[in-house]
């Protein structure tokens, strides 16, 4: 048997695949540092705040008066040394946590980040329940009655 | 013949364990749907505030015509925060409203009212109060901070302070006379022995 087709090659390639599977994920959550200028920072911040009237429109991209305010007063309170969930409450305080596109982590909201986590766990679990099962499962062989079976049906047609 | 039939043991427990597999997916989905149908939805223009029954936002700053006013100085009295626009048609439109609500307690003392400019022009703004009266105080917001504090999203707005200084009422979109002074009667009752 290859050293490539193996039992063991096949558990390593799998593990692999969750290794890139979680690292993706986790730079998904977690951004990668805090930007660095005062713009950077009011853009980021201002990305993960909904427009208060216009739909799904971030604060970042909208240009209406109610979202320019909003960057104006974001800027103010960075420069003021606001963190930016700090300044994410300042702004949900106000304009009330619907402004928020990055829902919370905690409380009865926070179901929605545990939630397809969970369902994606036990749809993994289901699949490789259903491939062992199909692994354990022995073939059969076709048997000299079945040839005969399968020969006569073709010479009958 | 070869006897191809599984195990009836095994026929059985397959589908069981599939519906318990569809069902405890089913009711994590549901869950899901629930948490984020029950989120408040940000496109209704409601008179929801998270300022209601909160000590009301400062409101102070130069007015339109150079002079310094404060909310704070009006404790005591109930006051009616109005943020508009000169550009704004609704915000025309309430003025008379305004207007009559500032004559009846102008005189009784027992009401105040102040104007709060948003996404305006100081010119511009004075012009609309000098072609459509009104002599209430009206504060100059070039940054529109008060307007972010109150979460006013779209003028006109209109809050509402208690004389004990908390927020009483939001109205998003044009207010009327006749709306205020229910208001105002109506905890006035409330609060009468």
């Amino acid at each position: 048997m290859s050293r490539f087709t193996g039992p063991g090659f096949r558990r390593a390639s799998w593990i692999i695949i969750a290794a890139l599977i979680i690292v993706s994920l986790g730079r998904a959550a977690f951004d990668d540092g805090p930007p660095r200028t005062t713009e950077e920072q009011v853009e980021a911040i201002a990305s993960t705040l909904k427009c208060p009237i216009c739909g799904s429109q971030s604060v970042a991209d909208s240009d209406v008066a109610a979202s320019r305010a909003i960057r104006v007063e974001i800027a103010r309170l960075v420069e003021e040394g606001k963190t930016p969930s700090e300044v994410r409450a300042a702004i949900g305080a106000s304009f009330g946590e619907q402004v928020q596109l990055i829902p919370p982590a905690s409380g009865f909201a926070g179901l929605v980040w545990i939630l397809p986590v969970v369902v994606l766990i036990i749809a993994l679990g289901a699949v490789s329940a259903a491939l062992a099962r199909w692994r354990r499962t022995p073939l059969r062989a076709a048997t000299e009655e079945d040839r005969a079976i399968v020969e006569q049906a073709l010479h009958d047609r | 013949m070869t006897d191809l039939t599984t195990e009836p043991v095994e026929e059985e427990s397959k589908p069981r364990s599939a519906l318990v597999a569809s069902v405890v997916i089913a009711v994590l989905v549901a869950l899901l749907v629930l948490v984020l149908a029950t989120r408040d939805s940000s496109n209704e223009r409601s008179t929801q505030s998270p300022l209601l029954g909160k000590v009301a936002p400062t409101v102070a700053g130069t007015t339109i015509d150079g002079e310094e006013v404060s909310a704070t100085d009006l404790r005591g009295r109930w006051v009616v925060v109005n943020f508009f626009a000169s550009w704004c048609v609704p915000c025309l439109e309430e003025h008379p409203e305004l207007l009559a609500f500032d004559a009846a307690h102008r005189a009784e003392g027992d009401a105040a009212l102040v104007g709060v400019t948003f996404d305006d022009k100081t010119d511009d703004a004075r012009a609309f109060f000098e072609e459509h009266g009104g002599t209430w105080p009206v504060i100059d917001d070039p940054d529109n901070r008060i307007g972010v504090a109150f979460g006013v999203a779209q003028v006109p707005e209109t809050f509402v302070i208690a004389p004990d200084g908390t927020v009483v009422q939001r109205y998003a979109g044009g207010v009327t006379r006749a709306a205020l002074d229910e208001l105002i009667t109506s905890y006035e009752a409330a609060a009468a022995p």
